[in-house]
């Protein structure tokens, strides 16, 4: 079954993991349908395979997200530097 | 004028005395709009092509590339995005371009990621997991150490999606329009250099014997 068929209207089959594994994108970005959602939620509630995969993987986002705080700080003087780069060659544009 | 152009880029300190960036002036090739362009967007932008490069020195080179490529392109904004998504869109080019010239380091193949997405029989997981405590298991800068080199052997497609979204949490339409893909292919890649991702952290900090 595509995922498109889970959305016909009267559509009520139970997902299976690999249906919700295909919606977790979805889900957390709260674009999923409610309905879809909702049946989501019951299987993740209910599997005891995917409640440990999807907090693995939403883990991995917190984990990713904690390394991306590490600062990345812009040379004091890279603004100047750059402003004086570009003050040599905006010439070449308005020409 | 788009009100989000006026807002400071994310994790930015705040400038209170700039006032708000005059988009339809740089858009006029207005140098003093395009410099206040240039002071506005220069950290995020340094940030983004330096996590890209993993070298400070050609991310200097390439974000200078970047916004004399912008200036000299003005004329080709189409106004379909935020001017700073364009800006973004001309730095992470210029980036991947320079690491086609010069990668210090290998990445993942997309036979590799296959092997990395989870394996279904009958629609259930062929495998069975555990619950990660990574916090314990780990101290920060060495769970940080282990999740940056994790993402540095993603491909370039998927780590850009990552950095967009997972790092710099651009929205799902904005890393779109950067990486030039529809929103459907960036919510696909972004599950599967995500599951890659969990794949490669299992050995650390799943379960240990």
């Amino acid at each position: 079954m595509t995922a498109l068929n889970l959305f016909k209207k009267g559509s009520r089959r139970l997902l299976n993991c690999e249906d919700v594994n295909r919606f977790i994108v979805d889900y957390l970005e709260e674009t999923i349908l409610p309905d879809t959602r909702d049946r989501f939620e019951a299987h993740l509630a209910a599997c005891p395979t995917c409640g440990p995969f999807f907090d693995q993987y939403r883990q991995t986002i917190m984990l990713t997200r904690e390394e991306g705080a590490i600062p990345v700080d812009l040379p004091p003087e890279l603004v100047e530097v750059t402003l004086h780069f570009l003050r040599e060659h905006y010439e070449d544009r308005d020409s | 004028m788009d009100q989000a152009e006026h807002e400071t880029a994310k994790n930015e300190p705040a400038t209170p005395l700039a006032p708000p960036l005059d988009t339809e002036a740089v858009l006029r090739g207005d140098r003093r709009a395009f410099e206040q362009l240039v002071r506005q967007e220069s950290p995020r932008l340094f940030r983004v092509i330096v996590r890209i490069l993993k070298d400070e020195d050609e991310a200097r080179s390439v974000m200078q590339e970047t916004f004399l490529q912008a200036y000299q392109r003005l004329d080709s904004f189409r106004r379909e995005s935020k001017l700073t998504t364009w800006l973004y869109a001309i730095g992470i080019n210029q980036a991947r371009a320079s690491l086609r010239k010069k990668r210090r380091y290998q990445t993942l193949e997309e036979a590799d990621m296959d092997r990395l997405q989870p394996s279904f029989a009958n629609g259930m997981y062929v495998a069975s997991y555990k619950a990660w405590d990574p916090q314990k298991l780990v101290e920060r800068t060495e769970r940080q150490r282990i999740v940056r080199e994790a993402i540095d052997r993603l491909p370039d497609d998927y780590r850009m999606v990552v950095l967009l979204r997972d790092i710099e949490q651009l929205s799902t339409t904005e890393a779109a329009q950067v990486l030039s893909i529809s929103e459907g292919a960036l919510r696909v890649r972004l599950h599967r250099a995500r599951q890659a991702l969990r794949a490669l952290l299992e050995k650390h900090f799943g379960a240990h014997p």
